[in-house]
């Protein structure tokens, strides 16, 4: 037995039909401009695979650690000045949320919990309240203690990242524990798991090769459910990828070291080595696939003169069982300029981190897809121009082949640098970065004495972007010296730093976090020379888009229509798709169904229902709001206006 | 709502009975709402005759009174043994006084369509500025077959109608067709119609 459509609706029929067209009629009296930001997407030329490819300096060089009177790496805290421990109080702020003095945060979100979060920061000798966690969503945050490595390596940490694990109220967090034995000769990643949404943090694994561990990142083997692939044998294992460099800084190798879901080492796999054959590149950002087992792994490298970026993408499958190296490989110009004498580039006085990586986890038609964000010098060879925009690389067949774009929307004639990028479940791109806003020199598109923090969206694969909306308050934004000091003569330099943006769901509202460094000029140091750096994090709610066609509802010509390209041939202000509606629903205009919409159009669709395009079933007509597919919302479309008699 | 109606109308057998119930309740709370259920709380008096009704012959559609009653009353529409055994799809309109009588949604659909357990799709609802005109469609659903009868008559559908005034009034079909599943007409013939009278 089945109810009718309309009637099991009872008044809503009536209701239903009028809440379309009316959503069409009041698109309509809108008449304003509505700004859409589409990127345009060209192919991404492969680079050579050069012969003087090079790893870059590791991450550690000028940060926690300086080269002491012999050259051997020290604690920079027997040259720095150590000013307080006292304990950082946690403001409950709708706007920026201060976490902590500190950098480089990163933030894992449960998945089952949006509002359950955990953070991570470099917090120079704070080793043991760098990381905060959160059960409301960024509304207060608790300070958590992070768990000594095996053995001697309680020293100083670095390198946070965070990721969050396969059940409800499961989070990891990493860092890199030095050895406080051996006076920093020795470093170790070091990754902490919570299974209790964050309230404890035992250690679960300390990698064990010898030497100084560097920009150590990972990720977990998704459920199916969490959007991995179907099939469980390597569900909740971590991939993990590390640098490992020499007491003096020199490289040894980047190594994948897949853990079991117990916390047990499985089988390395190096990865990279110092010669030119085995050289792979280094930073290993591993991404978990759509495939059970899967890891994409993005890479960098630079030219030995440091003006050239490579990214190189690699993938492991049956959890690192096999390596398929060099799937793709490009170039590009790193924002900024090389900071003083050395190969490295930046701005600000500090160096502009690597790209990142991300993977389309949805049940969309853009599963599996990849995307790379990266800081690209639009005008290298004049720094008094624009130094850094924001480029976006999208891969549909597995990293083989990209094409890019660079983000529309970026304010024109500033720089951008530090981008981070999430997809979150549903395949929405949520994309942050920093932006040079003003300095005495050239606008201070490379030194700036304010930068401020920016955040935008697409729901479309990156086809289409929500107006960029500054994430920082004003009265957060961050406040440079200016001209900045050139710091990359003295081994440390934390102007702007890394951040990191996760997307979660609240009470099914999406939001994203964005966990970003601030600066502030004018505060004192708290824990080490030239560290002012301090941890907030924003929480940001996108716009919303009802259709799911990617340009949001504030833009979108029909919001209650699957209508991409926007098309209104009248110029009213009303897309055609709606406007052409319900017309377009009375797909049969004979005989007795001429001029309204009844059975004669429903056979036409229920015979095309589940048909996509391409498929042989498929008929356009009955794809009404169109999609691309004849489903439910194509059925309710007409439900909608059943029985109607065209004017 | 409307997103309901669609799931439903995906669904294989396996979830229909949760869904029937779900969308029972929904049914039972729409004439609160909609323009259902007009002799409900008016006053009038509700005891309701159907006469007229004659047995389906082979490839006809006919109305089927249920005993007398109180309203509102189930009119089943029934269909014959028929010579296709590719029967896609029904549609038909009824045509009523709609001063006497008002459609009582939900609708509820038969045994005949989804006899097989393929999905289908049910829709009925008054056609727009004509309150006398009940615009009704089931249909297969998919790029599948279609469907015969034979033997006994078999339920299509039941229409609820509900006294609005003491007074009768015919139940008639118009623009009835059917399709096989190329969307082809299918040789079915809707048949007499039949009276109603609320007193």
């Amino acid at each position: 037995m089945k109810l009718s459509g309309v009637g099991l609706g009872g008044a809503s029929c009536a209701l239903a039909a009028a809440a379309v067209l009316g959503a069409a009629g009041a698109s309509g009296s809108a008449g304003v401009a509505r700004p859409i930001l589409r990127a345009r997407f060209s192919p991404v030329a492969p680079a050579p695979v050069m012969a003087r490819l090079a790893p870059g300096r590791p991450s550690f060089f000028g940060k926690a650690l300086r080269r002491g009177p012999v050259g051997a790496w020290q604690r920079a805290g027997t040259l720095a000045r150590m000013v307080s421990t006292t304990g950082v109080p946690v403001t409950t702020t709708a706007g920026d949320v201060f976490l902590a003095d500190g950098s480089e945060t990163a933030v894992a979100v449960n998945p089952f919990n949006g509002r359950n979060l955990a953070t991570i920061y470099n917090q120079g000798y704070l080793n043991s309240s760098s990381m905060k966690t959160s059960a409301d969503g960024n509304l207060t945050w608790t300070t958590r203690v992070f768990p000594n490595g095996t053995g001697t390596f309680s020293g100083y940490a670095y390198d946070p990242w965070a990721v969050p694990g396969d059940g409800n109220g499961v989070l990891f967090t990493t860092l890199i524990r030095t050895d406080s034995v051996l006076n920093s000769t020795e470093a170790r990643v070091v990754v902490a798991r919570s299974t209790d949404g964050g309230a404890s943090w035992p250690r679960w694994f300390t990698a064990v090769r010898s030497g100084m561990h560097d920009r150590q990142m990972f990720d977990v083997d998704r459920t199916a459910a969490l959007g991995g692939g179907s099939g469980s044998v390597h569900d909740g294992k971590v991939f993990l990828c590390y640098d490992v460099f020499d007491a003096g800084g020199s490289y040894i190798g980047s190594f994948f070291q897949p853990v079991s879901s117990a916390g047990g080492a499985l089988g390395e796999v190096q990865l990279s080595d110092t010669t030119q054959a085995g050289f792979h590149g280094f930073e290993f950002q591993p991404v978990a696939g759509v495939a059970d087992g899967q890891v994409y792994l993005m890479a960098n490298a630079v030219s030995v003169d440091g003006a050239t970026a490579y990214v190189i993408i690699h993938e492991m499958t049956g959890g690192g069982s096999s390596f398929l190296a060099d799937k793709a490989i490009w170039s590009y110009v790193p924002a900024g300029q090389h900071l003083g004498s050395t190969t490295r580039f930046g701005l600000n006085g500090h160096r502009i981190g690597s790209p990142s990586m991300d993977i389309d986890r949805s049940t969309g038609r853009r599963r599996g897809t990849l995307y790379v964000i990266a800081d690209e010098n639009p005008n290298p060879a004049d720094p008094t121009l624009d130094q850094g925009d924001v480029v976006l690389r999208r891969s549909a067949d597995g990293g083989v082949s990209w094409s890019l774009a660079t983000l529309p929307g970026l304010a024109p004639g500033k720089t951008q640098f530090f981008s981070m990028i999430d997809v979150d479940d549903n395949g929405w791109i949520h994309v942050a970065y920093y932006q040079n806003e003003s300095g005495g020199t050239n606008g201070g598109v490379l030194n700036a004495d304010t930068a401020d923090v920016y955040y935008t969206v697409s729901s479309d694969g990156g086809q289409t972007w929500a107006p960029h909306t500054r994430v920082n308050d004003a009265a957060g934004a961050l406040n440079y010296t200016d001209p900045p000091p050139d710091l990359s003569a003295q081994d440390y330099y934390l102007i702007g730093d890394y951040q990191q943006i996760q997307a979660g769901f609240v009470s099914g509202q999406r939001v994203a976090y964005v966990c970003w460094s601030g600066y502030d000029k004018n505060r004192s140091n708290i824990y080490l020379n030239d560290k002012q750096d301090r941890v907030n994090c924003t929480t940001v709610t996108p716009p919303l888009d009802g259709d799911g066609d990617g340009v949001f509802d504030p833009a979108d010509n029909c919001p209650t229509f699957y209508n991409p390209a926007q098309l209104d041939s009248d110029g009213n202000g009303v897309g055609d798709a709606c406007q052409n509606f319900p017309a377009d629903a009375n797909v049969d205009d004979t005989g007795s169904s001429q001029g309204r919409i009844d059975g004669s159009d429903l056979f036409v669709m229920a015979r095309s229902f589940g048909a996509c395009l391409g498929d042989a079933a498929f008929d356009t007509r009955v794809d009404l709001n169109p999609d691309g597919c004849v489903d439910g919302t194509d059925l309710a479309l007409m439900a909608s206006v059943w029985g109607l008699v065209l004017p | 709502m409307r997103a309901e109606a669609g799931a439903n109308g995906s669904r294989g057998r396996a979830g229909r009975a949760a869904a029937v119930l779900g969308l029972a309740l929904l049914g039972a709370l729409a004439p609160i709402a909609c323009h259902g259920g007009g002799g409900r709380g008016h006053g009038v008096v509700t005891r309701i005759t159907c006469g007229g009704a004659t047995a389906p012959g082979t490839d006809r559609v006919e109305f089927a009174c249920a005993a007398n009653s109180v309203s509102p009353i189930a009119v089943r529409v029934v269909i014959g043994p028929t010579t296709s055994v590719d029967v896609y799809g029904i549609k038909f309109d009824v045509v009523f006084d709609p001063a006497v009588l008002a459609f009582d949604p939900p609708a509820i659909e038969g045994s005949f369509l989804d006899r097989d357990g393929n999905p289908t799709v049910l829709e009925a609802a008054i056609e727009s500025g004509d309150p006398g005109r009940l615009v009704v469609a089931v249909t297969r659903q998919g790029a599948v077959g279609g469907v015969g009868a034979s033997g006994a008559p078999i339920t299509v559908v039941t229409l609820p109608f509900a006294a609005v005034a003491a007074g009768t009034t015919s139940l008639a079909f118009e623009n009835g067709a059917a399709v096989d599943s190329g969307l082809a007409p299918v040789s079915i013939q809707f048949g007499t119609q039949v009276s109603i009278t609320f007193q």
